[in-house]
């Protein structure tokens, strides 16, 4: 009789995971650590369009205690050129940081990140000299941003 | 195999409501040899028409500009009917002419009603003859305006497009009526569900209503004490249903329709399913009504991949006869620059079974309310106690104090500054009442997870850690 509630009732992390595992986003994957449940590997594929093309892109995901009151904790794990995204990987999102909200998800997050792919935002740095390349010359910090991705991406 | 065998195998399976305003396939086939026959009497065998319709499109099918075409397969709808008929133009007879022309009407005269008259005393030969030279002879450029304009109605080709014609048109009043009696059903079983899976509320349990400023505010009772509920089997049924997705994937890498087979396959499992948790049976459905409506959900489904099969099978009937038609007379039915046939047939409707699919799931499904709809964003189970912010956005209580604990103003959803501002007034009474009532096993679970937390939650405040199991104090 009991069987179906305790389903109903599973903690919102496995839920998520369940749902990330089975019904995938287009060009994202996530696959949660054996050993730790709240700690994801993630990879990303650079989106269409975009200079990180063809790249697969690979990310770590941390769920912390206060996980969904506490925005998730990613970071590149690839080398990316990129101008919010800095040379440990560390990404310039406002929704990983003020702008965070427990109703965001795993899955709307890495959404947002490959979004970030597609749009840089060179007034908002996180690596100083990759954004004045791009503010100075877009075309060719698109050309070193695809040179990496050939090059540590594929 | 033959597709008609394949088609008569597939309708014999079928309840006969649907075969038996299926598309006369065979019928169908015999009148394409008649146009076969009635072309050949008139010199136009699928050879020689192949070559006079081919001389004025190229290869690719594209008009040429240099040479007009000299024959055209067009159709006359004015009567309301099909009625194809061959427009060419060919050299003056010449003299000695022939007699009479009555098989052959000349466009201007606009007599096309006597097309009846006697096949017999056509006077093919000229016409045959002209339109020999006329194919040995393509690349000469052709004066349209030297050209006698003949009309040949085709009977047994108006006939073909009769029989074709109203069979679809039947097929798709037939298929208005199905749907007409599938709402009807559908509605019948709607009440015995919603009657077999009343709330708390309507039990013999009774229910309080809660209020702010009483606990218990009133009481519902039912004089009936032997009033059985089967709200949480036909809850998970649903469920179960609705995670088969039977008819159509909602996943974000296949949506869509499914195929058949796959329908079949997933509907299969779904039965499966229902059978292992013991839903099928006295076990946990406690009311025979409600055993017996579950027979009638699963048949109305299986009644949904028969309309579904029934459907794709007309459809490619209809592909297959129009093709035929092509290949045997070389009278481009199915060209890509000749539409107007298939234009003026009856459309079929194919959604249907879509249709019927979600009419399902607007009409029967949403009588249980299902949990998803009533979860707390943020800890994904349900939203009880119920606090409304005053943006209007539902959340459940231990959630919000957890927030307001944190400092965090901003609503998850709309990101209004009104979370530090809620207090006890935000208790959304109603919708707590209707989640006891709907719910009443979900939202007790949840007060009690929601309690031991708090309590937790303060043992740490004040420094004690929780886990330990022995205190000294």
């Amino acid at each position: 009789m009991s069987l179906p509630k305790a389903s109903l009732q599973r903690p919102r992390i496995i839920k998520e995971t369940e749902r990330l595992v089975a019904d995938p986003a287009p060009g994202i994957t996530a696959a949660p650590h054996d050993d730790n449940l709240r700690y994801f590997d993630v990879t990303i594929q650079g989106p269409d369009g975009s200079p990180f093309q063809q790249g697969i892109f690979k990310l770590e995901l941390f769920l912390p205690e206060e996980y969904p009151m506490a925005p998730p904790k990613v970071r590149f794990l690839t080398k990316i050129y990129h101008p919010n995204i800095d040379k440990l990987g560390r990404i310039c999102l406002d929704i990983l940081k003020d702008k965070w909200s427990p109703a965001l998800q795993i899955r709307t997050v890495l959404l947002s990140v490959q979004a970030l792919l597609s749009a840089p935002n060179p007034d908002d740095p996180l690596a100083p000299d990759v954004a004045r390349h791009y503010k100075e010359n877009e075309k060719d910090a698109q050309r070193v941003s695809r040179e990496w991705t050939q090059q540590y991406a594929s | 195999m033959h597709f008609s065998k394949t088609y008569a195998q597939l309708l014999e399976g079928l309840p006969p409501e649907l075969s038996n305003n299926a598309i006369e396939y065979r019928q169908l086939k015999k009148l394409i040899n008649q146009v076969v026959t009635e072309l050949l009497a008139l010199g136009l065998g699928p050879a020689v028409l192949h070559d006079l319709l081919q001389s004025g499109t190229d290869p690719k099918g594209k008009r040429r500009e240099a040479t007009p075409t000299r024959v055209f397969y067009e159709f006359n709808s004015d009567s309301g009917h099909i009625e194809p008929r061959l427009r060419l133009w060919v050299d003056p007879p010449v003299p000695p002419s022939p007699p009479s022309r009555s098989r052959v009407e000349e466009v201007d005269s606009e007599k096309r009603d006597s097309r009846s008259d006697d096949a017999e005393h056509v006077p093919q030969v000229a016409l045959l003859w002209a339109l020999q030279r006329r194919a040995e002879t393509p690349e000469q450029p052709v004066d349209i305006a030297d050209k006698v304009e003949l009309v040949i109605p085709l009977a047994s080709d108006s006939a073909f497009f009769r029989l074709l014609s109203t069979t679809l048109q039947a097929l798709s009043d037939n298929l208005l009526a199905i749907h007409a009696q599938f709402v009807a059903t559908l509605a019948d079983l709607t009440k015995v569900v919603s009657d077999t899976a009343r709330p708390v509320s309507s039990t013999s349990i009774g229910f309080k209503a809660h209020s702010p400023f009483n606990s218990d505010a009133g009481v519902v009772r039912v004089d009936a004490s032997s009033r059985k509920s089967d709200l949480y089997s036909w809850r998970e049924i649903f469920q179960l249903y609705v995670e088969a997705e039977i008819f159509e994937s909602v996943s974000e890498r296949n949506r869509g329709a499914r195929t058949i087979e796959e329908s079949e396959t997933r509907l299969k499992q779904f039965a499966e399913r229902v059978t292992t948790r013991g839903l099928g049976d006295g076990r946990k459905l406690k009311l025979p009504q409600s055993r017996q409506a579950l027979e009638s959900f699963l048949a109305l489904n299986v009644f949904i991949l028969n309309v579904k099969k029934f459907e794709l099978a007309n459809a490619e009937a209809t592909r297959k006869i129009l093709k035929k038609h092509a290949k045997r007379t070389a009278l481009p039915v199915t060209d890509a620059s000749n539409t107007a046939p298939l234009a003026l047939l009856p459309a079929s409707n194919t959604s249907l079974p879509r249709i019927l699919v979600q009419e399902l799931g607007t009409t029967l499904l949403p009588i249980i309310p299902s949990l998803d709809d009533y979860a707390c964003l943020i800890c994904t189970s349900i939203a009880f106690k119920p606090i409304r912010l005053s943006c209007g956005h539902l959340f459940c209580v231990r959630c919000l104090v957890k927030m307001q604990k944190r400092g965090q103003d901003d609503c998850p959803m709309c990101r209004a500054p009104c979370v530090l501002l809620a207090d006890r007034s935000n208790v959304d009474w109603a919708m707590l009442n209707f989640m006891r009532d709907w719910f009443p096993e979900e939202s007790s679970v949840k007060l009690r997870q929601n309690e031991q937390e708090a309590a937790q939650e303060q043992l740490v405040e004040m420094g004690i850690d929780p886990d330990q199991k022995c205190i000294v104090m």
